[in-house]
């Protein structure tokens, strides 16, 4: 399913093109899904009026992501499960689970390898994980950072890891790392967060060059935006410190593991082709026109084990820009506006469990 | 600790506190004193008046509840249980511990307790909406106007200090409201030997519809019940323990239920009912899980203030429930059986369209299954002296056997 999709030069279908191609994989996902997972089943003849055949991209049935803390879904039997990928999502103590088979995971990796080859060249680079080993060292039952540690790690060689399992900068190793491979292009990836507050901030003032690197960052900028940190000043902080200007931001989530939206030229969010993103209405969930804030679907067709290739998130999005072909970058260009404020209910019974001493 | 006064709020030492609370132990007054009938008529219509009332239409139900001819009945029915030989009094000092959500709540339980004659210390929620400051406000105005204000204490301390335990061990009457945790934890410590203690748990309320009745009524009478719907559901988020939570339609079919609905959301619209989009995701993850769940067969989204989930799988669909316009729709032949859906925790079952036997036998599995409450449609969240099965004035206030 995803070979015609990859064929393409990664980032260049239009939306319309993009659109009319993914309806019929994602209705054949709909399908699959509906006959191999009997929950999905319920929620599909229950909400759905049983439908597998959507007339639009807009139309495909769509889970709430939440239902992966709650449910334990998946397409494919016991036995076939290779992985089980989790996620704590943000605070609270439910945790996502996701359930990958052997075409799975080779499809996230193929996926993920045409988004970042996009911007890393065919070759693999000499990489600094922004980031310590000690978070996959349990590869049993893995937490979404460790995967994502390891699945970025795939595409560089010769790992250098720059922080310690206390999180403090390894400032021998990345003083050895930049002596051996400073002078020519390497490759970087960590969590925005870390980046910021453990290399950032403890490395700003060592004269470090970066300027042959890219970096390559994710996870969200709610606690950054606590620092008032954002975007633009990320960026200039490390041209200014570091002089590295090669700086890809991504949004993504384990639920649809695989698929990545990228950073591109204009500093919007770029899905791959075999991917695309809807803004609902928050008070109607009708598809929002361009430019309109709303709550984020997401479209994949990764997800094969598991009937996660359509899902709401609690992300709120805002598409600025269609088919820009900026640089070649086509599609739905997604800025991300913030997580939907958690709900709070009036009543009589107190919400909030009292602490109260005894 | 803080303690509110017509000045703002003046915060005092826990010691210096507890010594004004043992300072008022016997500071009580006599049930339905004039003074106290004088003062609370005085905010019933400073209520009813309220310049919040467009946006807080609670204060003028509890303005209402509280005027003279109101109070003049309670007053009746606590005499009527009085014996020839004995004196009511009060029990002394109170201590209300209200929710946090529902604003006017705290004012039912203190205005029966002061009516008992009692010194009463009410403790007021962390986070104070604008209602409930305005409410703090008129009531300590009124208090201090009647000269009452010296025995009325509305305070408020943080969640770690140990000030419930302190006063619960001083106080004749504790009265906790606001879930199964609060009141779990509040119960760690007893109140006076001889006090009483009373617990308001966690409720579930539910709906019972005729549908042969609801199919006879006329265009304007089903614009009518879907009002009382609306009132009974989103007042709080329907998060009252009294908000029906499952409607059951008794004999008949989706569609009368889907009629009722379309008018309870247009209802909704119309008094531009906010969801804010956490809760409009969170009900929609709600339904998604309940149908991968199979506790529901269908959903339908009417749209962000309103989603109904028609169910045949029993009382198992009340394990979580979901607040803020999330309704089940249960079809039913005989009214028996609701009986699986009754149980200790179930509180007020509001009706339309039965007849006087289909009511009575209704009443019958209440008394033997659960429930405290069968009423009309509209009044599930209307407040009375008798309170999930207590009679408050009487347990507000202790008798003394007088002979001569």
């Amino acid at each position: 399913m995803l070979d015609k999709y990859l064929a393409e030069t990664p980032h260049s279908l239009r939306s319309p093109e993009r659109r009319a191609r993914m309806l019929g994989d994602l209705n054949t996902l709909t399908h699959h899904h509906a006959v191999h997972c009997a929950p999905y089943r319920q929620i599909l003849n229950g909400l759905w009026g049983g439908h597998t055949s959507a007339d639009r991209v807009e139309d495909v049935p769509y889970l709430p992501v939440s239902l992966f803390k709650t449910h334990k879904l998946r397409s494919v039997s016991d036995d076939a499960i290779r992985a089980t990928l989790t996620s704590s999502g943000t605070t609270g103590s439910a945790v996502s689970e996701v359930f990958v088979d052997s075409d799975t995971s080779r499809n996230q990796q193929r996926g993920l390898a045409n988004s970042l080859g996009h911007i890393l060249g065919k070759k693999r680079l000499p990489m600094l994980v922004l980031d310590t080993d000690a978070t996959f060292r349990n590869p049993k039952y893995m937490n979404a950072r460790g995967a994502g540690v390891l699945g970025m790690m795939r595409f560089g060689r010769d790992h250098h890891f720059a922080l310690t399992s206390d999180l403090d900068p390894a400032l021998d190793t990345i003083d050895a790392f930049l002596e051996k491979y400073g002078n020519g292009p390497f490759f970087m990836f960590g969590f925005t967060f870390l980046v910021w507050a453990k290399f950032y901030e403890a490395c700003k003032d060592r004269g470090l060059d970066l300027s042959n690197g890219v970096l390559i960052h994710s996870g969200g900028w709610k606690k950054m935006v606590e620092q008032a940190v954002d975007n633009p000043v990320f960026r200039a902080s490390f041209k200014e410190h570091f002089k590295l200007e090669k700086i890809y931001n991504f949004y993504g989530m384990v639920e649809q593991l695989g698929s990545i939206f990228l950073e591109g030229p204009d500093s919007l969010l770029y899905p791959p082709n075999f991917s695309d993103v809807i803004i609902r209405d928050p008070d109607t969930f009708e598809p929002a026109p361009t430019g309109t804030p709303g709550i984020i679907q997401l479209l994949s067709l990764i997800p094969g084990s598991y009937p996660g290739h359509s899902l709401l998130t609690e992300d709120l999005g805002v598409i600025e820009r269609v088919d820009a072909n900026h640089e070649g970058w086509s599609g739905n260009g997604l800025r991300i506006v913030g997580r939907v404020p958690k709900a709070e209910l009036r009543g009589c019974s107190d919400v909030i469990s009292e602490k109260l001493s005894a | 600790m803080e303690v509110f006064t017509t000045q703002g709020k003046r915060v005092q030492s826990d010691e210096d506190f507890l010594s004004r609370i043992d300072s008022l132990a016997f500071a009580a007054l006599s049930p339905f004193d004039d003074k106290v009938l004088n003062v609370l008529d005085d905010l019933s219509r400073k209520l009813m008046r309220s310049p919040l009332a467009g946006s807080a239409p609670q204060l003028v139900t509890l303005g209402f509840w509280l005027r003279r001819s109101q109070l003049s009945a309670i007053k009746t029915r606590f005499m009527d249980t009085l014996n020839p030989d004995s004196v009511g009094t009060a029990r002394g000092v109170a201590l209300h511990l209200p929710p946090q959500n529902v604003d006017t709540l705290f004012v039912y339980s203190w205005a029966l307790s002061l009516l008992a004659g009692n010194v009463n210390v009410i403790r007021l929620p962390s986070g104070m909406t604008d209602v409930l400051v305005w409410l703090v406000d008129t009531v300590l105005e009124t208090l201090a106007a009647h000269d009452l204000a010296n025995t009325q204490i509305f305070c408020r301390y943080p969640h770690s200090s140990s000030l419930t335990a302190q006063l619960s061990e001083r106080v004749d009457l504790r009265m906790i409201w606001g879930g199964d945790k609060k009141i779990r934890a509040v119960s760690r410590s007893s109140v006076r030997l001889d006090g009483v203690s009373l617990g308001f748990p966690d409720r579930k309320s539910f709906c019972v519809v005729s549908g042969p009745s609801y199919n006879a009524m006329t265009e304007a009478d089903r614009d009518v019940a879907a009002v009382q719907l609306y009132n009974d559901i989103y007042w709080f988020d329907q998060m009252g323990c009294g908000s029906p939570r499952v409607i059951f339609w008794l004999g008949s079919v989706t569609s009368e239920l889907n009629d009722l609905c379309r008018r309870l959301d247009a209802v909704a619209e119309g008094k531009s009912y906010v969801v804010e989009t956490g809760t409009a995701i969170e009900k929609f993850s709600y339904m998604n899980s309940q149908l991968a769940s199979a506790q529901a067969h269908t959903g339908t989204r009417f749209s962000n203030r309103l989603s109904v989930l028609h169910s045949d799988a029993g009382p198992t669909i009340l394990n979580e429930v979901q607040g803020g316009g999330l309704l089940y729709g249960v079809k039913i032949n005989e009214i028996i059986e609701l009986a699986p859906y009754l149980n200790r925790q179930t509180q007020t079952i509001t009706h339309l369209g039965l007849t006087p036997d289909q009511i009575t036998s209704l009443a019958n599995v209440m008394s033997q299954r659960g429930g405290f409450r069968l009423v009309p449609l509209g009044e599930a969240l209307s407040f009375a002296d008798i309170w999930d099965g207590v009679n408050l004035i009487s347990t507000m206030t202790r008798k003394i056997t007088v002979k001569l």
